[in-house]
């Protein structure tokens, strides 16, 4: 049993102590006695406050005590404790249009699932996984997971347009775990965290790095094959706008500007001093080029031919201002950069975020235990609130029968002759 | 219902309780406050000469004398004639009035007033019978009257134990109506009345006024019990036994006014008794019998009244 409002216990026993007190202290007549030289004795009240040793309306005290008792009780939120467990996974799995194959998501997650399946369930189980879809948004499965897992694995709408796609979104799906961690943080030992999603570039955001820094624990990944966009012609000759200044179509004034030391492009790698005063936007493209802090240097987006639906072509947008002074021009690598960036439509390889490779999604070190996990993310998630415990509702009407009890005994005394 | 009681045979046990106070009396005298008028033989100075056998002095032969109350050898040795002169004595008879209303058997636990009452009229009755005067006794209870006529009779004392043994202390005494049965007693030089009790009848004024307008000897003994003087400290609810009315609250913050109240009606009522002339004892539940029967024959000696009015 656990409380929610402790100190409601702690009121309600020094209310209760005080009623027994009061019971101590009698206000009725005192006992009778002779004495011919009462008359000599000043008239006053004949009801004296006196101490006794044990109170004498013992089912009166019983129904007061029983109804301070069972009111602090009631107040203090008591909780059935839930089982513990040792250790809780939370399997963040992609369902958006980026994943190639969501067969393989599902079974990737049947294998922690089954995790839980064989360690036991119910009070004194060891592990328990949580299943957390996402694509745009998270959604939390906590019951009928196999069915979500088999209608996740059916036939799905699959994407082919370039438009419309549901990109998946992993900073919902972070947050969306964190807070079902949130729920579990007093009655698990550990928690750890799973990622099956194909990482895809489009799946991350600004927000990302911030809320896996607020995960202190590891962070299992597990990366399915991307679907991969709409191409065009590989074949096909891009067309490339690269003004010197950086300022291409789908940029936006960086604020504030900085610089950054290198950018890259497949295995291609430049590294200078850029200065940045444009940030380009590489939504709905495909990243050809990335800043080292990961930033999309330049996007490939599709060009359909006229009346038709499949792309022809493509145009590049490149954001890499060309230094008006000095020799990086001249360099072999920039040269090779250049190559890259003019190469058919296609042709160039997204290269994975600077910097974040899968490995530096797990973390360090084993499984966390649940406070270390969880010491950032506690005042920003919060548990999910306990459920209206029955307990409370019922401990307040048995307090009011013991007032109930406690009237009818006082009128049966007061009807009593004396 | 109120009666003479004079049981034709008392029994012996009747005393066998107070034997040993009635041992310790042996010899005790209990004598008159001054002289008294002629009367009966007894043990006390009479105002009265007579021829009996204690000289106290001669006076000359006068025309008239008897002749037989000549001092011959006086009249051998000196040629004249003189009478012998002698003081008389009398008797001195006593009436014992006991209070026994329910506020006499105080304490429940412990000697209680009536047990004291009943040892000192007894104690006294002894004296007085063994000096040779007449005893009587009075007890009020309730509604009873119970008397008993003063005689010399040997077995007085073992009749008044008796008398006393069959009364219980009860109700209100109204010891008033003792008054109307003690006859001469109250009135003129009698006797000696001696009245013992709490005083806390209603008709005590009565017997004040009484012994104020009498000739005759008073004492006055005032019996308290120790618990009266130290009540306990516990709260409880006192009541008078003779009125169910009076109901009062004991706490320690009423001890002070009770003891001041308590003190003052005490010293009134001996200053009511002494201004009427009587003699009066403040006797408590612990003091031991002999010794207050003592007290009181001592009055006689130490009251600050003339001895003779």
């Amino acid at each position: 049993m656990t409380f929610g409002a402790p100190a409601f216990l702690l009121v309600s026993a020094v209310a209760a102590a005080a009623i027994g007190a009061l019971h101590l202290i009698t206000l009725r007549e005192p006992r009778g006695t002779m004495l011919p030289t009462a008359r000599f004795v000043p008239s006053g009240t004949s009801v004296v406050r006196r101490w006794i040793r044990r109170p004498t309306d013992g089912p009166l005290l019983a129904c007061r005590l029983a109804a301070v008792c069972l009111t602090g009780l009631a107040f203090a939120r008591p909780r059935p404790r839930e089982p513990r467990v040792a250790l809780v996974t939370i399997v963040a799995a992609d369902r958006s249009d980026d994943v190639a194959d969501l067969g393989a998501v599902a079974d990737s997650a049947r294998r922690w699932t089954g995790m839980e399946a064989a360690d036991g369930s119910g009070a004194g189980a060891r592990r328990r996984v949580l299943l957390v879809l996402f694509d745009s948004s998270a959604r939390l499965v906590e019951s009928h997971v196999e069915d979500s897992l088999a209608r996740l694995a059916g036939p799905h709408v699959a994407g082919g347009v370039v438009s419309g796609m549901r990109h998946g979104s992993i900073s919902t799906a972070l947050v969306a775990a964190m807070q079902a961690a949130g729920r579990w943080r007093d009655r698990a030992d550990s928690v750890e965290m799973v990622l099956i999603s194909p990482l895809a570039a489009d799946e991350e955001d600004a927000a990302t790095g911030p809320l896996r820094a607020q995960w202190a624990g590891r962070i299992g990944v597990v990366r399915v094959a991307e679907r991969p966009a709409p191409r065009p012609d590989r074949m096909a000759r891009p067309v490339v706008d690269w003004p010197p200044d950086g300022r291409a179509a789908h940029t936006v004034p960086r604020v504030p500007a900085d610089s950054v030391g290198a950018v890259v492009a497949g295995d291609v790698v430049v590294v200078a001093a850029f200065a940045r005063p444009w940030r380009l936007d590489g939504a709905g493209g495909r990243v050809v080029a990335r800043w080292s802090d990961g930033d999309p240097a330049a996007v490939e987006r599709a060009r359909r031919a006229p009346g038709s639906s499949t792309p022809g072509s493509c145009e590049r947008d490149v954001a890499i201002p060309i230094p008006a002074e000095g020799d990086l021009t001249l360099r072999p690598e920039f040269r090779r950069l250049q190559a890259a960036l003019h190469a058919p439509c296609g042709a160039a390889d997204d290269p994975p975020p600077g910097g974040r490779a899968p490995l530096a999604w797990t973390g360090a070190g084993a499984v966390s235990p649940t406070r270390v996990a969880m010491a950032s993310v506690g005042r920003g998630v919060d548990a999910e609130p306990p459920r209206r415990s029955w307990l409370g509702a019922l401990l307040l009407a048995l307090a009011a029968l013991a007032l109930l009890a406690e009237l009818a005994i006082r009128r049966g005394a007061a009807r009593r002759p004396a | 219902m109120s009666g003479s009681r004079t049981p034709a045979t008392v029994s012996p046990s009747a005393l066998a309780d107070v034997g040993p106070l009635l041992d310790a009396l042996r010899g005790v005298q209990w004598p008159a406050q001054g002289r008294l008028d002629a009367g009966p033989p007894g043990v006390h100075h009479s105002r009265r000469r007579s021829t009996g056998s204690e000289l106290t002095e001669y006076r000359p032969y006068r025309q008239g004398d008897d002749p037989r109350r000549l001092d011959w050898k006086l009249l051998a040795r000196t040629d004249r004639a003189f009478v012998r002169i002698t003081d008389d004595h009398a008797i001195w008879p006593t009436m014992l009035i006991v209070d026994a209303s329910a506020s006499m058997a105080f304490p429940t636990d412990g000697r209680t007033k009536w047990q004291v009452a009943r040892a000192l009229a007894l104690g006294l009755a002894s004296v007085a019978h063994a000096g040779g005067d007449p005893v009587g006794l009075m007890v009020a209870s309730g509604d009873e009257l119970a008397r008993f006529p003063p005689t010399t009779r040997r077995d007085t004392v073992a009749a008044l134990a008796a008398v006393l043994g069959t009364v219980a202390p009860r109700g209100v005494a109204h010891l008033g109506r003792c008054l109307a049965r003690a006859g001469t007693f109250t009135r003129g030089r009698s006797g000696r009345v001696v009245v013992i009790g709490d005083f806390l009848d209603p008709d005590v004024p009565a017997l004040v006024r009484a012994a104020r307008t009498s000739d005759g000897e008073w004492y006055a003994i005032h019996l308290v019990a120790r618990a009266e003087l130290d009540p306990p400290t516990d709260a409880q609810v006192v009541s008078d036994p003779e009125d169910p009315t009076v109901r009062r609250t004991w706490t320690s913050r009423t001890r002070a006014a009770y003891d001041d109240a308590f003190r003052a009606w005490r010293a009134g009522l001996q200053a009511e008794w002494l201004a009427a002339g009587a003699s009066f004892l403040l006797a408590t539940t612990d003091d031991p019998a002999d010794r207050l029967v003592r007290r009181v024959t001592r009055l006689a000696f130490d009251r600050t009244v003339p001895a003779i009015r």
